[in-house]
């Protein structure tokens, strides 16, 4: 099994590529831009799905180009975020992203999914805060997290943007927290990092935590 | 040939174009305010942050009409008011290097936008990149690409008056962070090496923050100039014995 990491697009977004060498299947996660790119790394092995992390368009903006050349494929997503699949977020961001329409998931994403692919068995974890819809896969035999933009190297994903909301961040990523410490962070943007060095070093999120949990003892003291 | 005043720097160069450097907020960001005084033209850099103290500096010399509103990187600490500009003077366009598109799309500092309560800073009208000359009447910007401190980090110089603007690339004394996301100190050193070949050493150097400089200055002063020209030679006291 080998996990490859392609940066792709003008804002950097993380594809992940599982391939699974002994049945010659991949797994291609978050196709965001650059599908020409995405379609030759992933040439000479068969693809056995397409996962989205979340249905920001940066993520999802080649779905619709795999879907064209891999029809039989299905694409993974969670359904909460079906109200963004034709959202640019930004003006101009589709052309910019040279993102094509994406298609509805034809299977969805809940809590507690798993996704079982050669030696990985990828475990859902909801995590709205970023949108309402975000999710991250976790296998615990490797112990690798991949994030989409919930939590990213010393930073969070950002919370004003359609269906965002930072209570719901903070709880996802407490929840998160609770994985092992020697975990395997893959955000969708920037460096992969460990849960390990986001303990101590990503300020945003244990400032985030703790500002939600002070508000909470705020209302209950109301 | 600089005034230093109290907090503010002032250059007026003969009839034409007027300078002025306004250290902003906290983080001491030169926000500079360079205005071409026969056409009222105003270009802005980096509106970091106290966007009516910007405001009234450039009320202070007369009529204006602000034309473009550009960012050397989009850190935070640069880009904050870019918002509020846009929303006074919604014709001026605001130009950045795609490079650092991920800033404004993702905000990866968005508590610290909080606190600092900078605007939601627009998608830039158009991209520049390394070679652009950007005209304002008399006057060119050149941009210089000079990734590092971020991806997307220019350096812009203009030859006739020979002043370079280098955001958060080169300061006087040191350069940029590179532990931020996306930072890269590799790419940082080739970036310094390139703006060093390219200006001559009298060109007056505008950091994005403290103070101002010049590029034969920080040729012999530099730390992190001397690092990079000194990590392959061997250590001068050394070959004497």
């Amino acid at each position: 099994m080998i996990v490859k990491i392609i940066t792709t697009g003008p804002i950097f977004e993380n594809c992940i590529l599982i391939f699974n060498e002994e049945s010659k299947e991949v797994l291609v996660i978050d196709p965001g831009a650059e599908g020409e790119k995405i379609e030759e790394e992933i040439k000479g092995y068969d693809l056995k799905g397409i996962l989205a992390t979340h249905g920001h368009i940066d993520h999802i903006g080649q779905v619709g180009f795999l879907k064209r050349k891999f029809p039989d494929t299905p694409f993974y997503m969670n359904e909460k975020d079906k109200f963004l699949l034709d959202n640019e977020l930004f003006p101009n961001f589709k052309r910019l992203l040279k993102a094509e329409n994406c298609p509805e998931p034809d299977i969805t994403l809940k809590e507690g999914s798993t996704i079982k692919f050669g030696r990985f068995n990828f475990y859902v974890i909801e995590t709205p805060g970023h949108s309402p819809g975000s999710v991250c896969f976790y296998d615990n035999d490797y112990q690798i997290l991949i994030t989409g933009d919930t939590i990213f190297k010393g930073s969070i994903g950002r919370t004003d943007l359609p269906g965002g909301s930072e209570k719901d961040l903070a709880l996802s990523l407490q929840k998160l927290l609770l994985l092992p410490d020697e975990t395997q962070i893959i955000p969708g943007h920037g460096e992969v990092s460990s849960l390990k060095y986001e303990k101590v070093y990503n300020r945003d999120m244990l400032e985030l935590i703790q500002s939600v949990k002070l508000d909470f003892f705020r209302d209950l003291l109301k | 040939m600089f005034g230093k005043g109290k907090s503010k720097r002032h250059l007026n160069i003969g009839e034409d174009l007027f300078i002025d450097i306004i250290p902003v907020s906290l983080f001491k960001t030169n926000c500079v305010i360079i205005k071409d005084l026969s056409t009222k033209d105003v270009a802005l850099f980096d509106p970091g942050a106290e966007g009516e103290l910007i405001l009234k500096e450039i009320k202070k010399f007369g009529d204006f009409n602000l034309k473009y509103i550009i960012a050397t990187h989009a850190h935070l600490d640069h880009i904050g008011y870019v918002g509020f500009f846009k929303e006074k003077f919604p014709d001026a366009e605001f130009l950045l290097h795609e490079g650092d598109l991920f800033f404004l799309t993702e905000n990866p500092f968005s508590r610290f936008a909080k606190r600092i309560k900078a605007y939601p800073c627009p998608m830039p009208d158009k991209f520049i990149k390394d070679g652009d000359k950007i005209r304002m009447g008399k006057f060119e910007f050149e941009i210089i690409h000079t990734p590092g401190h971020s991806p997307g980090s220019v350096c812009i110089y203009e030859p006739d008056i020979n002043i370079v603007l280098t955001g958060d690339t080169l300061f006087r004394g040191s350069a940029g962070r590179t532990d931020l996301i996306f930072g890269n100190e590799e790419q940082l050193k080739l970036s310094i090496k390139r703006l060093l070949s390219k200006l001559p050493d009298d060109t007056t150097v505008l950091p994005g923050h403290f103070d101002i400089s010049t590029i034969g200055e920080e040729k012999r002063h530099n730390s992190f100039i001397n690092k990079i020209y000194n990590e392959n030679a061997s250590c001068p006291l050394h070959d004497s014995f």
